[in-house]
């Protein structure tokens, strides 16, 4: 079941991949040398990224009001 | 007083007899000293600097990556009791508190201030090492031995097996004074369109070395922390940078470690001042200090049963005899000029020569068009399942001798190998399995090759270590249900 809260990363990823491995669904994946991306639609927000992530690039939303801005 | 032939055959008083003795109170260092400790065995800790952490507190690499294991998650736990954890960013000062706390409850003790300068060696057996204190040289004699000094001083000093540096030349990559900022507005430059844009400055730095605003000491920041339970939000914020770099590295040599730490220190006030003048949140900010000890990434390793390699890493390998595990990938500095090196030469299985890319890319240093081919590790490895790669125990084992093991950025490898291994919570999984085995080769009384490391495995799961048994099977561990290991893991697996 999907949580109220999902992660994205905003911006300030370094690639360390950190979150790559700590993601139990494999929701994320890499643009090479650039930046991780988090598939929302596979995301079940257990925020083990986000609590990973050294320079804080991950962020949390709310995931209603972030449909809402579809 | 005792009687060796080291030193001329001077006598020299004995300090003490132990089971264990852990040269270099690093992370591997202390991780190995703590688990022979626990284990029971009666356990010293030599180390030359004035607190244990070694790089990750002495050097302030406050960043510690890589998957966390047994004694890992116990030093992030109480660490983020007392607010010395946030996320990958730790505290040194809470850090160094932290192990002395752990090391007093092991019952190990420790010597601080104090270097090891030679050893006592009898055929492949070392006896005992010599140590400089206030009142001269004093022995201290041991069952077991742990070289964690990052620069295989132990093994080297006993007269074993080592290699220094890249094969061809023996240069080691580019060594890093870290330094620390105050009175950062974190929140501003957190916000800033070059962090959100170009969080590693590369555009930003591109621009400004051509431009001669600053020297060409890097093409990239290479990492930047903001240091837990200082001042936050008040524009008072601390944060360590890792940005300086030496290059032509010898890191065995005095004088080549002098000339660093005062190159170091100049290029550290260069940024400083540039990152004052140029970077958003940072116009109120000071140098607080560089590290007391030089970030040294890489210098001189064991000759060990195995020697781990990029390709190891590049395949993703697993080994039955497993003792810890990484899954950061090759990560290279420049040797003799600026750049993040992701990459290294390898030799494919069919024999040809090729350029081979980490996951998250290439890094800020290319390889050269020379028309050798590239290939991407994702092509290498199932990218559908979870990229780890095994740290055999051979590669803790030095070849020849009977009672030494190494543990840390000096196990046995080659120079992209290492480079894949030396993350701060790598080193203090394999200084755990380290200690771990010590303990045990003396309780089944057979020398560190011969240590049964289906036990040795076992003994680490029960300590809660990851050693990949919640990704596959490891033989030793068939009988066992390992399957909600991920789960129990606290602080995630990275
Ligand atoms: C600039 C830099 C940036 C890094 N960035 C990261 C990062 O972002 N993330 C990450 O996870 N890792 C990073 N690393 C790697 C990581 O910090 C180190 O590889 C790791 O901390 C090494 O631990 P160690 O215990 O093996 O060795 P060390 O920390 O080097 O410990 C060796 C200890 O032995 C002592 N010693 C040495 N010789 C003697 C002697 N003769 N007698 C007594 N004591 C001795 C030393 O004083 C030291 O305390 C970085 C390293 C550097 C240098
Ligand atoms: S919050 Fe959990 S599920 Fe979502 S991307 Fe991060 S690690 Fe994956
Ligand atoms: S942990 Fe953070 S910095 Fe590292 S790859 Fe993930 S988003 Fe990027």
């Amino acid at each position: 079941m999907a949580n109220k809260i999902k992660y994205r990363v905003e911006g300030g990823c370094v690639v360390c991949m950190t979150c790559l491995y700590q993601c139990p669904v494999k929701a994320i994946s890499l643009i090479e040398d650039v930046s991780a991306v988090i598939d929302s639609d596979k995301c079940v927000g257990c925020g083990r990224c986000y609590n990973n992530c050294q320079p804080e690039a991950i962020v949390p939303y709310e995931v209603e009001e972030w449909e809402r801005k579809l | 007083m005792i009687k060796f032939d080291a030193f001329n055959a001077n006598e020299i008083p004995v300090w003490g007899e132990y089971d264990v003795v852990v040269v270099g109170g690093g992370m591997a260092g202390t991780g190995a000293a703590l688990a022979a400790g626990r284990a029971g065995a009666k356990t010293i800790l030599i180390e030359n600097t004035s607190a244990l952490g070694g790089l990750a507190t002495m050097g302030i690499v406050n960043i510690p990556l890589d998957f966390c294991s047994g004694l890992g998650n116990e030093l992030f736990d109480r660490l983020t009791a007392i607010n010395g954890l946030r996320k990958r960013n730790s505290n040194p000062e809470k850090h160094k508190l932290v192990f002395d706390q752990m090391i007093k409850e092991a019952g190990v003790e420790v010597l601080l201030v104090t270097p090891l300068v030679d050893t006592i060696v009898d055929g492949n057996v070392v006896k005992g090492i010599v140590i400089h204190t206030k009142e001269g040289n004093r022995a201290i004699f041991g069952k077991r031995f742990v070289d964690a000094s990052g620069d295989s001083d132990l093994v080297y000093f006993a007269g074993g097996e080592v290699e220094v540096g890249r094969d061809e030349d023996h240069m080691s990559m580019g060594c890093s004074l870290e330094f620390v900022l105050g009175g950062v507005n974190y929140q501003e430059y957190a916000s800033s369109e070059l962090r959100l844009k170009d969080p590693k400055w590369i555009k930003f730095l591109e621009k400004a070395i051509a431009e001669g605003k600053i020297p060409d000491i890097d093409n990239h920041l290479n990492w930047m922390t903001v240091v837990p339970d200082r001042p936050e939000n008040c524009g008072m914020d601390e944060v360590s940078i890792c940005f300086a770099h030496s290059r032509n590295c010898f890191p065995t040599k005095n004088d080549d470690l002098t000339r660093m730490y005062i190159e170091g220190r100049e290029q550290c006030h260069i940024l400083a001042k540039f990152i004052k003048e140029n970077i958003p949140g940072f116009e109120n900010s000071f140098l607080c200090y560089t590290g007391s000890l030089l970030g040294v990434r890489e210098s001189r390793r064991i000759v060990g049963e195995y020697r781990f390699t990029g390709m190891d890493i590049a395949y993703g390998r697993e080994f039955d005899d497993v003792i810890a595990i990484s899954h950061h990938g090759f990560d290279l500095h420049g040797f003799t000029k600026s750049g993040n090196l992701k990459w290294f030469k390898g030799t494919m299985p069919d024999g040809e020569e090729a350029y081979i890319a980490n996951i998250a890319g290439w890094g800020s240093q290319l390889p050269p068009d020379d028309g050798i081919k590239r290939v991407h590790m994702t092509e290498l490895v199932d990218m559908s399942k979870q990229y780890y790669y095994d740290i055999p125990y051979r590669a803790l084992v030095p070849v020849r001798l009977e009672n030494v093991l190494a543990a840390g950025r000096n196990i046995s490898t080659d120079v992209p190998g290492q480079s894949g291994t030396r993350l701060v919570m790598c080193c203090m999984a394999m200084g755990e399995a380290a200690g771990t085995a010590c303990a045990l080769s003396l309780q089944d009384d057979v020398n560190v090759r011969n240590v049964d490391v289906g036990k040795l495995q076992r003994k680490l799961v029960e300590n809660k270590c990851n050693i990949g048994q919640g990704f596959r099977k490891i033989p030793s561990l068939a009988d066992g249900d390992y399957s909600d290991f991920m789960v129990e893991m606290k602080h995630g697996n990275g």
